[in-house]
């Protein structure tokens, strides 16, 4: 797998920040004339859904947690005010879907992380914009297709403010329609791009420490506060990520208010 | 005891309320310090991914109108500067949002997004 090919160029500054992004076919599979393989992206993708699952679903018996299911309860409650607080009551039935995408980004985020390659070199699902467009795209046809369902062609009001005077109409309406369009291009984007600044820069400076030879210690030093960094990054962009996928849905559960 | 009971019960509800409105400000504040952790770094990150988003969406729709109607370079012009106006839109419905001190306060979120879509 990629671990050995990567650890193998190992040479100092030789080292090529980019190659920890590239994707490496596991199990080449052909469908028709389309390349379905399942890639390292595709194995770091089951890793996370089986480790947040994991972590949500086993071990929840116990009456006074234990620290994982602590983490897992905390994870719960705090999607559960997130998803209340912005989509009210009526956003109830959308919480299994917000808590799930919160939970891939979250683990797929912090699972690319680990930076030590034991069996396999680790992998960031969400540092490929594809990936993050996919979730973007998926909650905004999503969030479009309801609002239609929901509201008709009354759900075209969003483009269209109350108290607009009618004049300027023909230049607020592409204006909102531009906005719209936007949403799922920068929130894939913010995520996307997030992650591979976060992990180029670590590689860059991970670079740092093997050509600095006993001088590298002050680099490490720095890798050590960024590594934290990224952890929190990695928290914060799940979290503005499903945020902003609440707001996206709660236009379309409330258009026009 | 029965009919004391019906009698008070809907001083009873009242309390009953009172208490319930009592425990959800509580929770409020309990949550709301903890989500309105200002952040500068992710906010400035949001606000530029949002302008550059929506100009680059502007663009590829007035490049794609040239494509299709072969009138370079109009529509890319057009479409470029109501791609601007729309990404200076979702920064001011951001800053209108937050208040520009932290990256998405949830508690300020509705009631703001509602007055935006009015």
């Amino acid at each position: 797998m990629a671990s050995t090919t990567s650890q193998g160029s190992e040479g100092g500054l030789a080292l090529d920040p980019m190659h920890q992004f590239e994707i490496s076919r596991i199990i080449p599979i052909k469908f028709g004339g389309i390349d379905a393989s399942f890639t390292n992206s595709s194995l770091w993708m089951v890793l996370t859904v089986v480790a947040v699952s994991a972590l949500l679903l086993l071990g929840t018996k116990r009456i006074v947690p234990s620290r994982l299911q602590s983490v897992g309860e905390m994870i719960y409650e705090f999607i559960s005010n997130m998803v209340r607080d912005t989509m009210g009551d009526e956003g109830r039935k959308f919480f299994p879907f917000i808590l799930t995408l919160f939970c891939f980004i979250l683990g797929a985020n912090m699972l690319g992380l680990f930076a030590l390659p034991v069996l396999l070199h680790p992998f960031t699902v969400t540092s490929h914009i594809i990936v993050t467009f996919a979730l973007a795209g998926l909650v905004w046809v999503g969030a479009t297709v309801f609002g239609f369902y929901k509201h008709g062609l009354g759900y075209l009001k969003l483009f269209a403010p109350s108290g607009t005077p009618p004049v300027m109409l023909p230049l607020l309406v592409p204006i909102e329609i531009i906005s719209y369009l936007s949403r799922p291009v920068s929130l894939s984007v913010r995520l996307f791009a997030n992650m591979m600044a976060g992990h180029t820069m670590l590689k860059v400076f991970a670079t740092f420490v093997v050509a600095l030879g006993w001088a590298g210690v002050i680099p490490l030093a720095v890798m050590v506060g960024f590594t934290g960094l990224e952890v929190l990054i990695a928290f914060l962009q799940a979290f503005v990520f499903a945020i902003l996928s609440c707001m996206y849905i709660n236009d379309a559960l409330h258009p026009s208010h | 005891m029965g009919g004391d009971r019906k009698k008070s019960s809907p001083e009873r509800l009242e309390k009953l309320g009172d208490r319930l409105t009592k425990a959800q400000v509580s929770v409020d504040e309990r949550n709301r310090p903890r989500q309105r952790q200002p952040n500068a770094l992710g906010f400035a990150f949001r606000i530029t991914t949002e302008l550059v988003a929506a100009v680059a969406v502007g663009v590829a729709i007035g490049w794609g109108l040239d494509r299709w109607l072969d009138s370079k370079p109009w529509f890319l012009i057009m479409f470029f500067f109501l791609g601007v106006a729309a990404g200076v839109m979702n920064v001011y419905r951001i800053t209108q949002s937050t208040g520009g001190d932290g990256d998405v306060p949830k508690s300020k979120l509705p009631s703001v997004v509602d007055d935006d879509d009015d």
